[in-house]
Formats: C-alpha cells, structure tokens, sequence
C-alpha cells in the first residue's frame, strides 16, 4: 500500500485508461441519450413525432388553405392522383393534377368526380393561395405547397362533407390532438409529483389521505368519469374554455399514477444510503429534494409521461368522436372523425378515416418513444 | 491456446491418472458472453478433475468466473453464455460422457441434474418453491430420481432432515421456507440437494450470506455429510478461510484464468503464483500478535477490458518485461499435483 | 457504569461516550397499526470511545451494531441514554438533546462511511460534486475554484488520481468508489469517523488496500474510528479495542490482543472459534459449534440472552442477566464482559485454539 503512491500507477488509472474516456465523464443525460439512441423504433418514432410536431406548430403555413373555407361543389371530393406524366405520355418534373369535373350519376344522383385529363395543374412550393395569420401575428398568403393556381383546389387527402380540405384540416386538427396530450400530461404530472412527493416526504396522515383519494379516483371507469364531467361543461363556452376543461377532465385520472410512481421513488430513494450521507452532510430538506431525489427519478418519470401522453390523445378523441368533447368550430382529430360517423359516408367516402391513421401513428410513436426511454432512464443498473 | 491445451491435458492425465478413477474431468473449459458491450471471456480455459470422495475448493475474487464454471459443468448458463470449447467429463453409471456434447434440456443432463450432481446456492430461498412445504419438495425430488413409494420417500426426506441437524425434523417437514429461520433454511436446502445421494455436491458460496456461527454450523455439516455419504465435494467461495477449513485441493482463479492449483497445504504454505501469494498476504489472519497485511495493488480490470498475456501482469509485483503480457503462461507444474500458471516457473519456452 | 467514568459524564480520554444506549422499534400489525411488540435493537449500551483509538463493534447480523453507530451521529433517535461528545477542552454535550441546527456543527466532526460503496454515492454527481457537497454546505470555501483544488487535495490523499474529479461513480470500480466515500467523510476535517462495515463489501486484495488506507490516515490526521465489522480477522487488524456485541447488548469489551488470546465472555470465544483460518493445519482444531440461531431481539430469552446457545449455561443465567463488570485484563487494562462466570471460566482464544506456533512454514 505504501509503495502504492510511488512505483506503481494510483489505482484506478490502469483500469479507467483502458475504457472509453467520454464514458467515464458522462453525466447521467449523456448515458441515457447513448442508450436511447440504440433503440432504433425509438428513434425513427421520435423523428415521426418531431415532424408531427413542426407541422403543428406552423399549421397556416405548413396546411395549403383555410380550415374553414369550403367550396360546396367539391363537397366529398376524393384525393387528388398526383401526376408526373401526362395523357400524351409525357414525363414531367413537375408533379401535377388533373382537376375535378363533377358530374351526376343518371340513376341515383350521387355526385360523381372525374379528372378532366385536358387541364393540367402544376403543384409548388410556397405557392400563395387563402391568407392566414401565422400565430395570430404574422400575415401571409404563402403555403408550404400547393397548386400554383391561387383558385384551384388541390385535394390532397380528399375534401369533407362540406367541401373543406381534409388535409389542412388534419394539418390544423394535430394542432389541439397532439398538445392536448401534452397540456394535459403537464398537468398530471404537476399534481402527480405535488402530491405523490407530499406522500412520499411527508408520510402519515397526510401520505393516507392522499393514498385513499387516489384510490378512489382509479377505483372510477375513466371513460364515463369522463363523460359525466364533460356533460357539465356549458355548451356556450368558447373554444379555448372548452379545450382547458377538457384538458383538467383527462388529467383527473392522470396524475393519480404519476403520483403513486413519484411517492414510490421517495420511499425507496429515502433509504438509499447515498441521501442519508447527504442528511449527515447537513443538507436541507429542499436540497435534498433537489438535488438527490428528484435527479434521481426525473428521468424515470419522463419515460412514464411519455407512455402516458397516448392515454390523454386517445381521451380526446373519443370524448370528441361521441361528441363530448370538442365541438366544431373547434378543430381536432376527434372531431374531424365524428364527420365519418356515419356508415354511408364511410362506405363511399374512406378518406374521411385518415385522421385515424394519424391517430393510431402518433399513438404508436409515444409509446415505441416511451419504451426507449424507460429502457435508458436508468443507465445505472449493470454498470 | 489450443497449442499450450494439448501438453496440458498429458500432463493432468499424468497427475491423476487419468479420467478413469476421477469422477469429473474438466479439460480446457471456456465460456464466453456475448452481449452488447462485447465478448466477456467469463471462464477461459480451466482445467481440473475431482475423485469421488474429494473436496475440490475453487477460490478468487469476485467475477473471477467461479459461478461460470459451476454453471457450465451443469450446462445451467444464463441465455447469452455459450461454452465455446473444452470437455467435461463426468463418470455417468458405467460409461463415461461428456457433458458439453449434450443437450442442455435432455434426458442425461436432466437425469445428472439432481441425482448425480447436486447443487446448493448462496441463497436458499431460491433453490425452494415457497407454496410447497419443504417437505414435499424433498420427497418429490426423491421420487423423480428414484422408484419409491410416498412413505418411503417419507421416511428417506425425514431422515435426511435429521442429517442435516435439522431441529424437530417431524415438525419441521410440514414447514414452508418462509417459515424457517435462516440457518434451517439452509439446512432445509443441503437436506434437498443430498436427498438422492448425488455422488458430487457443488456449493457455490453457501455461506457467504450467514453469520460466523451459522457458517461454522454449515462447514461442520459438510464435513460430516461428506464423510457419511462419501460423495465429492466442489467448494466454491472467495473465502480463504473456508477453503482452508474444508477442502483437501483448491484451484485458484482470476479473470476466469487458473493460475494456480494444488492441495491445500501446498498453496496455502508454499503458494507460487504471484496472485496467490499476494492474496493470502492480503487477509488479516486470526494469530496472536501484529501480522502485517500487504495487498495487492491496482484493482481487478474490467471484464471488457481484459490485459493481454498473463492476466495479472497490470498488478504483479514480479512481472517480467517482454514475458508476461505477450502470451498466456501454460500450467507449469512445480512439484507432483501442484501447478502454477506463471512465467516465473518456466513456460517462457514457446515465446520468441 | 462502565470505563473510566469519575470525571463527570465522560471517560478521561473518550471523545464519544455512550450512556445508556437504548433504541427500541415498534412490532406493529395490521393497517391500525397496533403495536404487539418491541424489538430491542440496541439495550442499554455503554462504551467509550477514546480520542486517537480505533474502537471495534463486532457481533453477528442483527445485533445492533448499526443501530448503535446511527445513534450516536443521531440519524436515529435513541428511546433513551446519551451520547456525549467532547471537542478539545470544551464542555461535553448531549448529542441526544441537540435540535437539527445544533447536530449540524457535532456532525462535520462525526463522519460516516457506510458499506456499500454502490448506493452510499449519488451516481448522478461528479466526485467533485459529491467530495465537495459536505464542504459547500458547510460553506467552507469561497470559490468553485477553492473547491476543486480541496477536492483535488482530497482525492490524493485517498491516492486517488485528482485528475478524475470530473467523473462519475459508475467509472470506478468498488474499491475505488470506497475511496471516494472516505475523501466525503473527511472532507470537513472530521476527529471522528464511524466506519459501518466499511470493508465488509469489498474483494479481499481491495479490502486490505482500504484498511491499509485507514489505518495510514488515521495516523496522519490523528482520526478516531468506530469500526463496525463482522469479520473477526479483519477487527483483529484494524482495532485497538473490540466491543462485542449480541442482541442489543455489549458482552464483552477490551483491548484487541487481550480479547482475541484470553475471551472472558462463552459468546467471544465462539466467535473467535468459528472464524474460519486459512491456514489447513488448523482444520482438525476442535472447532466450538454453537447450536441455533442468534437471539432474535424482538424476543430475547430471559436472563442472560445468550444462554440458550451457551455450553456453559447454569439456572443462574436461565434468571438473571449479568452485567458488565471489569474482570480485569492483563497489565491492568480494562476488561468488561457480562457472563456471570466471567471469573471463573477457563476460555480458549486463538492462541490455544489455532496453535499457529506449529505453523512451520517457509
Ligand atoms: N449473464 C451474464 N452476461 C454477461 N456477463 C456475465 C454474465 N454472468 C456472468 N458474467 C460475467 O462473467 C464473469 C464471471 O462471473 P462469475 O459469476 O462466474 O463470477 P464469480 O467468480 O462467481 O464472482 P462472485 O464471487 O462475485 O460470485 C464476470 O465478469 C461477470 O461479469
Ligand atoms: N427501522 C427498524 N424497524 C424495526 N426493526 C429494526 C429497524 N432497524 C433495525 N431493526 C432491528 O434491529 C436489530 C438490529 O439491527 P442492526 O441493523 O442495528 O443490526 P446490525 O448489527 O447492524 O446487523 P448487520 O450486521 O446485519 O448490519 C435487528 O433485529 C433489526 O431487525
Ligand atoms: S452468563 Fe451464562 S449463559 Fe451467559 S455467557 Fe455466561 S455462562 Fe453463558
Ligand atoms: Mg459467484
Ligand atoms: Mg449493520
């Protein structure tokens, strides 16, 4: 041992000189960051949702026309066959679309859509078309893309039963379904770690009471809970009051297991030796909570937000879908899908279930995202 | 490798006179892990055999690969172990098989598994199934390997029980682990691991978990079952001291490698292998007067990380320059049984 | 009382005395939360730990050796008793009667190192931050700059390389994570260091490196150590005096050699009799095996609590506990043990057991 600090190296350096440096400096967002890169799904999913994300964030610019504005003889006009060659059998660079010439169907009067093969419309990017106001700020009549024709309608995914852009309303619709989820998970998760570190710090009395509300709260079926306090809400109210309400009506249920994970942790952080050498350290209990406990299952938490986030999206989709959610004007996937509804719609209208598949997409990312995190949040398990 | 195996193996056939009178044989064993981070050589290359009736002591430090070797030997390893080369002989009725040839799951491996070659854990809650009474596990042990009736079988778990120093076996036998406190439980565990009479008991760390005195109660028990039934014992604990207490030959490992192996008497009084004599140096000893300690320097590498040539140079007091870290020593044997893997002892031929 | 107590409170040399120790847990059952028992951690404890020494507390799992170290640096309350510490010439004080504020100043004198090396660190802190935690609480430097050359500091002293300071725990190996623990607890300059089986977790080439290493510090800043262990051998290296504990209760306590070659307590000598030698001519020592379990302190037996396992055991123990009295060692040290055959009984310690003198080796 003497001989130790002279001769031979100190110990430790010959065994952390033959391991990668950057690994031994690593922090623990560094770790997990190494580890959830490895998930491929994990990955690709989370490239998917920050695309989803983008689009909802610049939806006037990223969406070809106005949410709102319909032309009535291109009600329940099918998707557009984007094109490249021509009649003549003509390649061209510039993808383009054939309009639509409605005609009536002898027998049954139904309209029918045919592509008039004599005109050709260009598509382009930043092409101008409906004028919008980004955010409510800034003024403009560019869109992402489009047809270069201001007056012609470019019917990507198809139109709705009035004749709006089926498109640009899911463009607009992610806007309220995807941070409705995350609206409503920051609330659980403000009432879940409120509460759950109350119990878990706290203890006693106040650990029971809140032990017993959250149980009663999980004991109720999510779906009609939800419906019976939806039913409360005044039909009046604008959209905006709607969208917080019902925002507070999903987290009712989300925050009681996000606080029954965070009141877990405290209890088994507390007997970790590392936080009773901080309490002999003379650290004060907000320290402690600071910079032992919460770092300590932060991460952990996140992973659960991430897999919680699906719930709330799903929650307003069908609270919307059965119509007691959202209610038009107000834009979301959930009510863009109340319009499918019915069974003849469906049977001659299918693109009026797109929404679904952003649904079901944006679901799936979440959770692929969510299990890679859960995977990495603890990078201190078999090192 | 493969060339320093072959002399290897004449030269154990020599010592032991060969896998006909020894009940296992153990040549050459490696066992590798894949995983993400890489290939962890676990075990790498041990050999040894055990007569019937032999305690064998296998010693190092932890992650030396002593619970790999115990593993493979009853071909239990977890999913992402693999035994890459060796053989492992073991006496089987009249014939003898090689246990790595086998199916992991089949009829040999299961029928060895418990009536020929028992095994008992560190913890031995996990060797019983807590919904059932030790009792019932123990006869039904007793009635998969042997043609007994229930009262039979009855009658061979209780008396096993008593063995084992059990306290109020009668009672003691409609008893669920949980029950038991921990010193019964561990007798409850030696009693279902003997109940078919294996003719090898492997004991991977079986006190490292209880107190001085419960461990002194263990040592004594297998001492006394050893010489009651006659059957050969694999000892595999990092403790020194209990080594010493138990067995008649001990193998030394580090980094899944053995660097040395002989009786008892010969390592510990005469121990050659730099390692071997830094760790005996390295514990207190219970002597009257100061014993000075003096330990071994640096710490074990990580398995990722694993030195090159001999594995011990990074912390060897004697390392050669030029020698050490270019391959790895063969056994070398220093006197009759007793082999060291150092350069030190000679072995430095093959180098260029 | 035991040790040398006529100067009021505290023995001559103690800077911890310990008085009456008491740490009783509640048996509750059900959600009411009735209590149906106590279990008797620690039960009436007394000892002195003397300034410069280090003091052993062995005894087997459950006998309160952590309970004990927990109450004196009052991570737990004791039920009842004191907990006296003396800094310098000052007035003893009661660390028992302390407020939180109060404890904060005994505690940068009063460390602790526990056992496992693995969840004793934070593994989301730097070594700078975790060494240099105790120091920013007790604002006992100025600058962050301050901080990283104490830390640096403290990391040789451990002989760590200081160059490390920016890593994380999960870098290093057990040994090396058992250094850093020891550069946290002396970071604030403590005189007193509780070591709650400190080794006890490490391989044995590691262990002895530590407990080389404790030793030399100890040596160079004139530490005192409470030294919690169940590894007989290694207590025997590392300690002046050894306190033997059983079931709650201290049975023995005396000077290490005295203690290990003439045991005055049937608990001791067992002790030393289990543990197991490596050295194979001691295999065919008669080895004492006691028989059951250790006394389980949520139901001790009357009289003296080792009795049922005592091959000396008379009525008189099946009755009435003994105390702790002097027996007296030799060259007139003291000697407590609590067996009411203290005086009489003939027992083996290692030099008879082991007869090492045949060891002929080398
Ligand atoms: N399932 C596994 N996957 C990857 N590596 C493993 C696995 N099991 C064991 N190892 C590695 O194999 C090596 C030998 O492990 P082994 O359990 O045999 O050690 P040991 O000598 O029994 O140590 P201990 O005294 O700690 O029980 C170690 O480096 C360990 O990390
Ligand atoms: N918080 C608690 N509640 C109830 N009983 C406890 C509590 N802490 C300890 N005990 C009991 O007190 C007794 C003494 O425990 P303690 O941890 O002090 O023993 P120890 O000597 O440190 O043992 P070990 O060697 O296993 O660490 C044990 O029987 C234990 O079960
Ligand atoms: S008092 Fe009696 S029972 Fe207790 S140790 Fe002494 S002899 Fe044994
Ligand atoms: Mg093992
Ligand atoms: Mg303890």
């Amino acid at each position: 041992m003497t001989q130790a600090a002279g001769t031979a190296p100190l110990d430790g350096v010959p065994a952390a000189d033959q391991t990668d440096q950057r690994v031994l400096v690593a922090s623990q967002w560094q770790l997990i960051r190494w580890r959830f890169f490895r998930h491929k799904l994990a990955v690709i999913s989370l490239v998917v949702l920050g695309a989803f994300y983008f689009v909802a964030i610049f939806a006037e610019f990223v969406a070809p026309y106005d949410p709102t504005d319909f032309r009535e003889e291109l009600t329940l006009a099918p998707p557009h066959t984007i094109r490249f060659v021509d009649p003549d059998g003509n390649f061209h660079l510039r993808p383009f679309v054939h309009p639509f010439k409605k005609t009536l169907d002898s027998v049954t009067y139904a309209a029918i859509f045919v592509e008039d093969e004599t005109v050709m419309q260009p598509l382009g990017l930043f092409v101008r078309s409906d004028p919008y106001k980004l955010w409510g700020l800034f003024e403009s009549e560019i869109h992402l893309f489009g047809l270069q024709d201001p007056d012609a309608r470019l019917s990507l995914l198809g139109q709705d039963t009035v004749g709006r852009d089926l498109f640009t309303r899911i463009v607009y619709g992610a806007r309220i379904s995807l941070t409705i989820g995350l609206v409503g998970v920051a609330m659980s998760f403000f009432l879940g770690i409120l509460f759950g570190g109350l119990s878990g710090y706290l203890g006693g009395t106040v650990d029971m009471v809140i032990q017993r509300i959250i149980e009663s709260l999980r004991a109720l079926p999510t779906l009609p809970l939800w419906m019976a306090l939806s039913i409360a809400l005044p039909s009046d109210w604008p959209v905006l009051r709607t969208y917080f309400a019902i925002v507070i009506i999903l987290s009712t249920v989300g925050w009681t297991s996000i606080a029954r994970v965070v009141r877990g942790r405290f209890f088994a952080l507390r007997e970790e030796d590392f936080v009773g050498a901080a309490e002999l350290d003379g650290a004060s209990n907000l320290r402690i909570i600071f910079r032992y406990l919460l770092p300590s299952f932060l991460s952990y938490i996140i992973a659960r937000l991430t897999l919680a986030i699906p719930q709330m999206i799903l929650g307003e989709t069908a609270l919307s879908f059965i119509g007691l959610g959202l209610q038009p004007p107000a834009i979301s996937w959930g009510v863009l899908l109340k319009d499918a509804q019915a069974i003849r719609v469906l049977a001659l209208s299918p693109w009026l279930l797109l929404p679904t598949v952003f649904v079901v997409v944006t679901i799936l990312a979440f959770n692929f995202v969510g299990d890679g995190l859960r995977d990495a949040s603890d990078p201190y398990t078999h090192v | 490798m493969s060339q320093s195996a072959d002399p290897d193996l004449e030269r154990h056939a020599a010592v032991s006179g060969g896998p006909s009178d020894s009940l296992l044989t153990v040549r050459n064993l490696q066992t590798h892990f894949f995983s993400r981070e890489g290939v962890v050589k676990a075990v790498d290359g041990v050999s040894f055999d055990i007569r019937p009736g032999e305690i064998l002591g296998i010693a190092g430090e932890s992650g030396c690969g002593k619970s790999v070797t115990s593993q493979s030997i009853l071909r239990i390893l977890p999913k992402n172990g693999k035994i890459v080369e060796g053989e492992i002989l073991f006496n089987y009725g009249d014939r003898t098989v090689d246990l790595i040839q086998e199916d992991a799951d089949g009829a040999v491996l299961r029928d060895i598994r418990g009536k020929e070659i028992a095994m008992i854990f560190q913890e031995p809650m996990t060797a019983f199934s807590p919904v059932h009474t030790i009792g019932d596990q123990i006869i039904e042990t007793i009635r998969i390997h042997q043609q007994v009736s229930k009262e039979e079988a009855h009658e061979q778990a209780l008396e096993m029980l008593r063995r084992v120093g059990m306290p109020s076996p009668a009672r003691n036998i409609d008893q669920y682990t949980f029950n038991l406190s921990g010193g019964m439980r561990q007798r409850a565990m030696v009693a279902l691991s003997l109940s078919c009479r294996p003719k090898l008991l492997i004991a991977d760390e079986p006190t490292t978990a209880v107190d001085v005195t419960i461990q002194a109660q263990m040592l004594e028990l297998l001492r006394d079952i050893q010489a009651d039934l006659g059957m050969a014992i694999i000892m595999i604990t990092h403790d020194l001291g209990v080594i010493a207490e138990l067995t008649d030959r001990v193998m030394i490992m580090y980094l899944g490698k053995e660097v040395e192996h002989g009786t008892v008497e010969d390592v510990f009084h005469r121990p050659q292998h730099p390692y071997t004599r830094g760790l005996l140096t390295s514990i207190p000893k219970m002597e009257p007067g100061r014993v000075e300690i003096e330990p071994i320097e640096g710490a074990v590498p990580s398995p990722y990380a694993m030195p090159t040539g001999c594995k011990f140079h990074t912390r060897c007091p004697d390392y050669i320059e030029g020698v050490c870290e270019k391959q790895d020593p063969p056994l070398v044997e220093v006197a009759r049984g007793h082999e060291v893997s150092c350069y030190l002892y000679g072995g430095r031929e093959g180098l260029e | 009382m035991t040790e040398t107590s006529e100067s009021g409170v505290m023995g001559d040399r103690a800077i911890i005395s310990v008085r009456n120790l008491v740490k009783h847990f509640p048996v509750e059952t059900g959600i009411l939360r009735r209590q149906v028992g106590v279990v008797k951690a620690v039960d009436n404890v007394n000892f002195d730990l003397n300034e410069g020494e280090t003091l052993a507390l062995v005894g087997e799992s459950g006998c309160g050796k952590t309970t004990t170290s927990h109450c004196i640096i009052q991570a737990q309350r004791p039920t009842s008793g004191q907990v006296f510490f003396r800094l310098g010439d000052d007035e003893p004080m009661d660390l028992t009667q302390m407020e939180k504020g109060e404890l904060k100043g005994a505690r940068r004198n009063i460390r602790m190192i526990y056992q496992d090396p693995y969840s004793s660190l934070n593994p989301r802190m730097t070594l700078l931050q975790i060494i240099g935690e105790p120091l920013a609480i007790h604002r006992m430097v100025e600058s962050q700059e301050e901080l990283r050359v104490r830390v640096a500091d403290l990391l040789r002293l451990v002989r760590l390389d200081p160059s490390t300071l920016n890593r994380y725990p999960h870098a290093f190996s057990g040994g090396q994570r058992q250094r850093i623990a020891i550069a946290r607890a002396l970071s604030l300059s403590p005189k007193v260091v509780i070591a709650d089986e400190a080794v006890s977790a490490l391989d044995v080439s590691v262990q002895a490196q530590i407990l080389n290493l404790l030793k030399e510090l100890q040596h160079q800043l004139g530490l005192t150590y409470l030294f919690v262990a169940h590894n007989l051998a290694v207590v025997k290296y590392e300690a002046d005096r050894v306190a033997v504990m059983y079931a709650g209760k201290i049975v023995e306590i005396g000077e290490t050699e005295e203690l290990y070659t003439s045991p005055r307590h049937p608990y001791t000598e067992a002790l030393i009799s289990a543990a197991p030698n490596p050295d194979p001519d001691t295999k065919h020592r008669a080895r004492i095996v006691l028989a059951g379990e250790v006394a389980d302190p949520g139901n001790l037996p009357a009289g003296c609590a080792f009795h049922p396992r005592c091959r000396y055991a008379e009525d008189r123990c099946r009755q009435e506990a003994p105390e702790l009295v002097d027996v007296g060692g030799s060259e007139g040290q003291s000697h407590f043990s609590a067996c009411h055959f203290a005086e009489s009984l003939e027992l083996t310690g290692i030099a008879g057991g082991l007869q090492s003198e045949k060891r002929g080796n080398e």
